[in-house]
């Protein structure tokens, strides 16, 4: 296995300390700055070699959020890292009970093509910021990044504690025979499911960032005109390649009729008439992602869009109607910037038609009733929610963003990942005087004991106490 | 084994029905759980009894009285523990609602384990009803009379369809773990909880496995060896040493070792009498199986104390070796009974190393006097837990979580930890429609001044004081019409 020296060599720097004082780990977090200043220019290339990623969306989507959760994380990892005393009962007052955060080690990150700088770099600054060591494996999809990253990160990183690995598929495989004490993983449930089985040789603790259909439930009483803005944002950012963009959108057939024309609108606000001239659109990372999603626009009728160019990866922002349960586009994640509208008699059928399927990442509920969404929220499940927006609960550090069920498994961002990368080590620490006390416990037991030891350690319901 | 899909496919189909959602609900059940502890005590300390030989007091300290613990604190607790929790916004969010919206996950399985087998499938699942999911609980079928009690009790207290009771072996714990649950916890074996994890994975299905490993001791030489052998004694010998968080071995500097060894012994005479086969406080080894894989690490070993045995009753004596080899029999596996070996080791530097070289425990125990050292082995050291200068009693305190680390386990629970391990803390962010304006920010088509406001609004975070809070909004405000007027 080609990998275990690496491994080996990280495992050891991680059990000299080298990663553990709160001044090392805030080096390497300011030099992920500066790699994220430095080589803005090179990141902005790469991204667009890859995917044609329109400058203004890297910036907002890739470097802005990894600078919010580096700010973030160094304006409070010295709060994060301190000892957390808990509360204690009465048999351990005079004890010292804390909770220590601890490393677990060495953590592999796996990232996807998609976000291919934020969906590495959110997750390593958290992974640094706990205190480990990483292998950092990002996409072999996005090559220019991949690239990028392989040769220029390590040159700001410490090179004991922090390595970039690039691998296929198969030498994935290898990678992940070997023992990580901890794995991030973000891509489709069915890798997910590879992981974890890996995972599982080891008892390797994982976070899986997995995707799904998201659901986007637009009520009669809302105003079109934003709500069509706010979806086709959403929709065709990255040309639809977002885990978290609304997959499709269930409305009524008279809402349907008001909403073609808005995102038609929408649309051409944004790109222009012609969105293969517009330099904010983006195209399909690859022949292969291209074909399947193409494949995908037989399902119903094109209402708007719908054009595709193979030689530049090109689809369309597109919206489909007619679109019935059955068809191919319902039956996998889309990931790409197609809308298929699905019409719905009422929120009831709205909220059936979602319970029915798999728990998604992200669901989205547009309405000027906030009896709708307080309804839609409490009779679905899924891993976020935001009401009248799209992706925007993603942008908030101070909420987790994971998964559930299909979707995923654990969740980051903000003060999470460093939860995520941390083990929670309970600790008591007590003094060898007062053994008088614990004679309670010891044999031989006398039943008279107990009445006492109860009252020492017993949690109790609190009394409404009329006195006070 | 039709049986196993259709018992989950009733309890999801309970729990899709919503009944379990609410707080009232919720409560119901638990004060039920708690009459049942109440009203069956007897029943419950004979099951436990009949299958660890255990005394009444000694399982009522262990596995009631932790119960009833989590159950008034979860009752207490619960409506803070459910509660939505609001977050800090930043400024393109200042005017919405933000929060963290606790719920249930689902359907959940619950596996026990044989040595405390009351509390080991209570105590998650006070944690699992309190969190709003369907439960199915699946006590080990090695205490089997614990097994057959919680069978037959549960449905007389609980939802019949929601908290179903599965029992039996291997062969249908394998079928229960094809099932599809929205978590898993485990306690058991290393080796198990690999298969747990496994058969998880299929599903993708989270897991809280508590496991086990070789728990460390290490006794320095500057502490109150008197004090510390008792404590050690307590809680290597409790439950005839089939405690997960026992300490598994003493490492300590040679000359101290024989001191150790009669302030074991004498401790010993003072807990269970001369003869310890007759004192009522002292448990046996729950099976034949058990009871000569403990008696098969004795071989080649140096007997300071104990070593007597009889098939039988599977009983065997407190023991303890000296100038245990740390590559043999004894030192390889959890030892999972009174067996205890000293390993000595001529400085806190090597006790640390020797630690170090071998899986991350569930449990490390340390005695000195000297605080510093005390700070030093647990911040060289991993382990799930720690308690310095006593042993298992970070366990009883239920504000910290109680979960194990690498080979030791996954996960943790034990009070609002327990809510928390089978919630989905779903992240919720409520928007109106209006103030378009600002979101013409983010909109194409792009351009540099977009970019430059776009950094001002997500970078800053919400976090002054009141003054500073109108400021911002002014500022918002102001930004808003500022965009609307140049963009709109």
């Amino acid at each position: 296995n080609p990998y275990v020296g690496l491994v080996n060599h990280l495992r050891a720097a991680w059990l000299s300390g080298k990663t553990r004082p709160m001044e090392y780990r805030m080096a390497q977090l300011e030099a992920l700055g500066r790699f994220l200043g430095e080589k803005k220019q090179d990141i902005l290339e790469a991204t667009a070699l890859d995917m044609r990623k329109p400058p203004f969306e890297v910036e907002l989507s890739e470097i802005s959020i990894c600078r919010s959760e580096l700010n973030h994380t160094l304006n409070n990892l010295g709060t994060w890292m301190k000892d957390e005393h808990v509360e204690k009962n009465w048999a351990t007052q005079l004890d010292s009970a804390f909770i220590r955060k601890e490393p677990y080690g060495v953590v592999l990150i796996i990232a996807p093509w998609n976000y291919p700088i934020n969906l590495l770099l959110v997750p390593l600054i958290g992974a640094i910021a706990a205190g480990n060591c990483v292998v950092m494996k990002p996409s072999e999809i996005s090559r220019n990044v991949e690239r990028l990253v392989a040769e220029v990160l390590p040159r700001y990183l410490d090179k004991d504690c922090f390595a970039v690995v690039t691998a296929d598929t198969q030498e994935t495989t290898r990678l992940l025979e070997t023992k990580f004490d901890y794995i991030f993983f973000t891509g489709t449930p069915s890798v997910g499911r590879v992981v974890m089985a890996a995972a599982a040789k080891y008892l390797t603790p994982v976070t899986l960032e997995l995707g799904g259909k998201n659901p986007c439930y637009v009520s009669d009483s809302c105003n079109v005109q934003n709500v069509a803005r706010r979806v086709a944002w959403g929709r065709f950012f990255n040309a639809g390649q977002t885990c978290v963009a609304p997959d499709y959108l269930l409305c009524s057939a008279e809402m349907q009729e008001k909403l073609l024309p808005a995102l038609r609108e929408a649309i051409s606000e944004f790109y222009g008439p012609d969105p293969w001239d517009s330099p904010d659109f983006a195209r399909i990372v690859g022949d292969k992602q291209f074909q399947r999603v193409q494949a995908l626009l037989c399902s119903g009728r094109v209402a708007i869009g719908g054009q595709t160019d193979p030689e530049t990866r090109y689809i369309a922002p597109t919206v489909l109607v007619d679109v019935q349960q059955d068809d191919p586009i319902m039956q996998e994640e889309i990931f790409g910037p197609i809308l298929p509208i699905l019409t719905v008699t009422s929120v009831d059928d709205a909220i059936a038609f979602i319970n029915a399927r798999e728990r998604p990442l992200a669901l989205y509920v547009f309405s000027s009733c906030k009896k709708v969404v307080n309804q839609v929220l409490e009779q679905t499940s899924s891993g976020g929610f935001c009401a009248n927006d799209t992706i925007m609960h993603m942008t908030l550090t101070s909420l987790p963003f994971g998964g559930i069920g299909q979707s995923g498994l654990g969740r980051y961002h903000g003060r999470f990942s460093f939860a995520t990368f941390s083990h929670l080590r309970s600790a008591l620490l007590r003094g060898t005087g007062r053994e008088a006390l614990n004679t309670l416990r010891y044999p031989p037991y006398a039943p008279q004991r107990l009445p006492l030891l109860r009252t020492a350690t017993e949690a109790k319901r609190h009394t409404t106490c009329t006195l006070l | 084994m039709e049986r196993m899909k259709e018992v989950v496919g009733r309890a999801r189909a309970a729990f899709n029905s919503g009944r379990c959602r609410s707080l009232e609900f919720r409560m119901q059940q638990l004060k039920a759980l708690e009459r049942m502890v109440q009203e069956k005590e007897k029943e419950i300390l004979a099951a436990i009894k009949a299958d660890l030989h255990k005394c009444g007091h000694n399982a009522y300290s262990h596995e009631i009285l932790g119960v009833l613990g989590e159950l008034a604190l979860a009752m207490d607790k619960l409506p803070s523990w459910a509660a939505p929790q609001p977050v800090k916004r930043n400024l393109l969010t200042m005017r919405d609602e933000a929060y963290i919206c606790p719920e249930p996950l689902g359907v959940v399985l619950i596996i026990g384990a044989w040595n405390y087998p009351f509390v080991l499938v209570m105590q998650p699942l006070v944690g699992a009803i309190a969190a709003g999911n369907a439960v199915v609980v699946k006590p080990s079928e090695i205490s089997e009379n614990t097994a057959r009690l919680v069978a037959d009790l549960l449905p007389q207290y609980l939802d019949r369809e929601l908290y179903p009771v599965v029992t039996g072996g291997v062969p249908e714990t394998t079928e229960l773990l094809t099932q599809r649950f929205d978590h898993i916890l485990y306690t058991g074996s290393s080796a198990v909880g690999k298969i747990v994890m496994a058969a998880a994975a299929k599903h993708l299905t989270p897991v809280t496995l508590e496991l086990g490993g070789k728990s460390p001791c290490y006794i320095d030489k500057d502490c109150d060896l008197a004090v510390a052998c008792r404590r050690i004694t307590w809680g290597k010998y409790m439950n005839c040493g089939q405690t997960c968080i026992a300490p598994d071995y003493i490492l300590c500097d040679p000359s101290i070792q024989s001191k150790v060894v009669e302030n074991i012994k004498t401790t010993l005479q003072e807990f269970y009498g001369e003869d310890v086969k007759s004192s009522p406080d002292y448990e046996r080894i729950i099976n034949r199986r058990h009871f000569r894989r403990i008696l098969g690490l004795l071989e080649g070993q140096k007997i300071a104390h104990g070593g007597e045995a009889d098939e039988a009753s599977c009983f065997i004596a407190p023991t303890i070796l000296t100038d245990v080899s740390p590559e043999s029999k004894v030192m390889e596996e959890e030892i999972f009974g009174p067996v205890l070996p000293i390993l000595t080791v001529k400085s806190v530097d090597e006790a640390i190393e020797f630690i170090n070289r071998r899986e991350k425990p569930l449990a490390l125990y340390v005695f000195s006097n000297n605080k510093k050292l005390i700070k030093r082995v647990i911040s060289e050291t991993s382990s799930g837990g720690v308690t310095g200068n006593d042993v298992i009693m970070h366990f009883f305190l239920s504000t910290l979580p109680f979960g194990g680390v690498g080979n030791s386990g996954m996960g943790a629970y034990h009070g609002k930890h327990s809510f928390e391990t089978f919630s989905h803390r779903r992240a919720c962010l409520i928007k109106d429609l209006k103030m378009e304006g600002t979101n013409k920010l983010r909109y194409p088509p792009s351009s540099q001044k977009k970019v430059d406001w776009a950094r001002f609004f997500l970078l800053k975070r919400f976090n002054k004081g009141r003054a500073g809070l109108v400021i911002l909004a002014l500022l918002g405000i102001v930004a808003a019409v500022v965009v609307k007027v140049s963009f709109g």
